[in-house]
């Protein structure tokens, strides 16, 4: 094993750096729907749907918010996480041996399950299931490059009783954040049985100079979204393109920087909102 | 070297580029080559022709044998291959528009170049972590520069401490001294990236099933680093020594124009077992 494979790991396992003092959550809460309602002034439209990648957009191209989004088609990027994830998973309960070796099968279980029960548990399996082949390995193709790094860069067997992959989305609203709804994806949740859970997080790209506050903002939002407030250790990004893993520890001081991010992003939605005809508005 | 010689860049002239230059082997190429034929434009201009489409096929083809070891009916498989994601929509278009005779010697160079590829390329142990038509960049000079690359294959543990990644590109045409310089450009972002270098680049030709296999070393990185200031100062329109521009052998052949530098290395092709990788 190497060392940057076990310091990787190990990171994942380690004890909390800073302890949370009693309602963090709570005045990190308050302070992100009052920044959230000073924000919005006098704009209206349709929700703001906030995640990661609306943040950085509306921090490094907020020119692209006000733009109408493509209809949906299913692609083999939206694919590639789910499918990377389940095989991932596949291999860390030690199915298989590496990514390469379980995709195919997995695909195949998918659809299997698809099939006989009629519950798309991917969404995705009607229309995998109607792609030649040609098609169908590009598919299969992007899920292997996409999850290999996330596969080698921690030692997931031995994580693999106390990780979630995937999993649902985390959520938040509330009637004072108004339009405003949060959502937070993770790419897996580690949560030994005695200490607060570290989560991983994948993206595309580099990191910008906000890389802190994106990554504190998926711990900020799986904080909201539950009722007892527990929050996350650590977050940990990885950027494969770039080859880069960086952490962020959660204190406070990063709760409040992620819901400052936040309140910056409604600050130029409600902005470009304010600039362009409600009707034109995505 | 990297950094001190695009430092003085100015910022100004990477706005298309979202704010950063975006230097990729093709555009290090049209800047770095012959100055009647040099394009630093963006994007360059990008005439489809048999060639072209051929590659863009059969790159399709290898992907697929990578991942699921077989390929039925090539034409028709690379198409749907190639369909997928969009973004070669003006190809496609481009091969749907094509003369009866031209889309059958087009479907017949493909289907050759498949055959030979499933005969030939080794089914891959899973356990190397093949990935394929991965995405890898750089940054250099706070983020001004972005060195960015899609490597046809790479195996090996992504990032590791050790040498361990082995990249291939592959070709479907002709053997060209250029395709080493594309081969350093991928070696040098590895090894910007990440702790350790690749410890082999190789292009395959699948025409022919040569594997050209050249190891990274100190000195072919040394090389590319030297090719991409150069090319990237001309990307910037920022001014370069001329000794890093090299002519085309039609333009060299006339009066007063001879080759300034440039690869020019033709190391005999090895066929080589692809190496051992540690299981993951």
């Amino acid at each position: 094993m190497s060392d940057r494979w076990q310091v990787a790991t190990a990171g994942l396992l380690a004890p909390p750096l800073h302890d949370l003092v009693d309602g963090t959550v709570t005045r990190v809460r308050a302070r992100l729907e009052s920044g959230i309602a000073d924000a919005m002034g006098p704009a209206t439209g349709a929700p703001i749907d906030i995640g990661l990648p609306y943040l950085r957009r509306a921090r490094y191209r907020p020119e692209t918010l006000g733009l109408v989004d493509e209809a949906f088609a299913w692609k083999p990027a939206f694919v590639r996480r789910s499918l990377g994830l389940e095989v991932v998973r596949a291999c860390a309960e030690g199915r298989f041996r590496a990514p390469a070796a379980a995709v195919g099968p997995v695909a195949d279980h998918a659809l299997d399950a698809w099939r006989r029960t009629g519950w798309r548990t991917f969404h995705w399996e009607p229309w995998f299931a109607g792609l030649g082949a040609g098609a169908r390995s590009v598919v299969l193709a992007e899920a292997v490059t996409w999850a290999t790094p996330l596969w080698a860069t921690f030692d997931w067997p031995p994580l693999v009783a106390s990780t979630i992959f995937g999993g649902s989305d985390d959520r938040w609203s509330s009637a004072a954040a108004g339009p405003v709804h949060l959502r937070g994806r993770v790419e897996a949740r580690v949560h030994p049985s005695d200490a607060r859970p570290s989560l991983v997080s994948v993206a595309s790209g580099r990191p910008g100079d906000g890389w802190r506050e994106e990554l504190a903002y998926l711990a900020l939002v799986a904080a909201l979204a539950v009722p007892d407030g527990s929050v996350a250790a650590r977050v940990v990004g990885l950027w494969p393109e770039a080859a880069v893993r960086l952490a962020v520890e959660i204190d406070e001081e990063a709760l409040v920087g992620a819901a400052d991010r936040v309140v910056d992003a409604v600050a130029v939605t409600a902005d470009i909102r304010c600039a362009i005809p409600e009707s034109d508005v995505a | 070297m990297l950094e001190s010689g695009l430092a003085d860049l100015s910022p100004d002239g990477a706005a298309a580029d979202g704010g950063r230059f975006v230097v990729t082997k093709d555009r290090l190429t049209r800047a770095l080559c012959c100055p009647v034929h040099r394009n630093v434009d963006r994007f360059g201009q990008r005439e489809f022709s048999l060639p072209l489409a051929c590659g863009a096929l059969v790159d399709v083809l290898f992907r697929q044998i990578v991942t699921v070891g077989a390929v039925g009916d090539p034409m028709g498989e690379a198409l749907e291959g190639l369909g997928m994601g969009g973004r070669q929509t003006p190809l496609m278009a481009w091969i749907d528009g094509l003369p009866p005779a031209d889309l059958a010697e087009l479907r017949s160079e493909v289907d050759r170049q498949a055959h030979r590829l499933v005969e030939r390329w080794p089914a891959l142990e899973p356990a190397w972590l093949p990935r394929t038509q991965e995405s890898v960049r750089a940054s250099l000079v706070g983020g001004l520069v972005e060195l960015s690359a899609r490597v046809d294959l790479a195996v090996g543990r992504p990032a590791g401490d050790e040498a361990t990644v082995a990249i291939v590109e592959l070709k479907s045409g002709a053997r060209r001294p250029g395709h080493r310089d594309d081969l350093r450009f991928y070696a040098l972002i590895e090894a910007l990236r990440n702790p350790a270098p690749p410890f082999t680049v190789a292009t395959y030709y699948s025409r022919t099933g040569e594997l050209d296999v050249m190891p990274v070393t100190h000195d072919g990185l040394v090389e590319a680093a030297r090719r991409c200031v150069a090319g990237t100062r001309l990307l910037a329109g920022a001014a370069t020594a001329v000794d890093d521009v090299t002519w085309c052998p039609s333009c060299a052949a006339l009066p007063g124009r001879a080759p300034i530098s440039g690869t020019t290395d033709r190391a005999a092709p090895a066929a080589v077992d692809l190496p051992v990788v540690r299981a993951a």
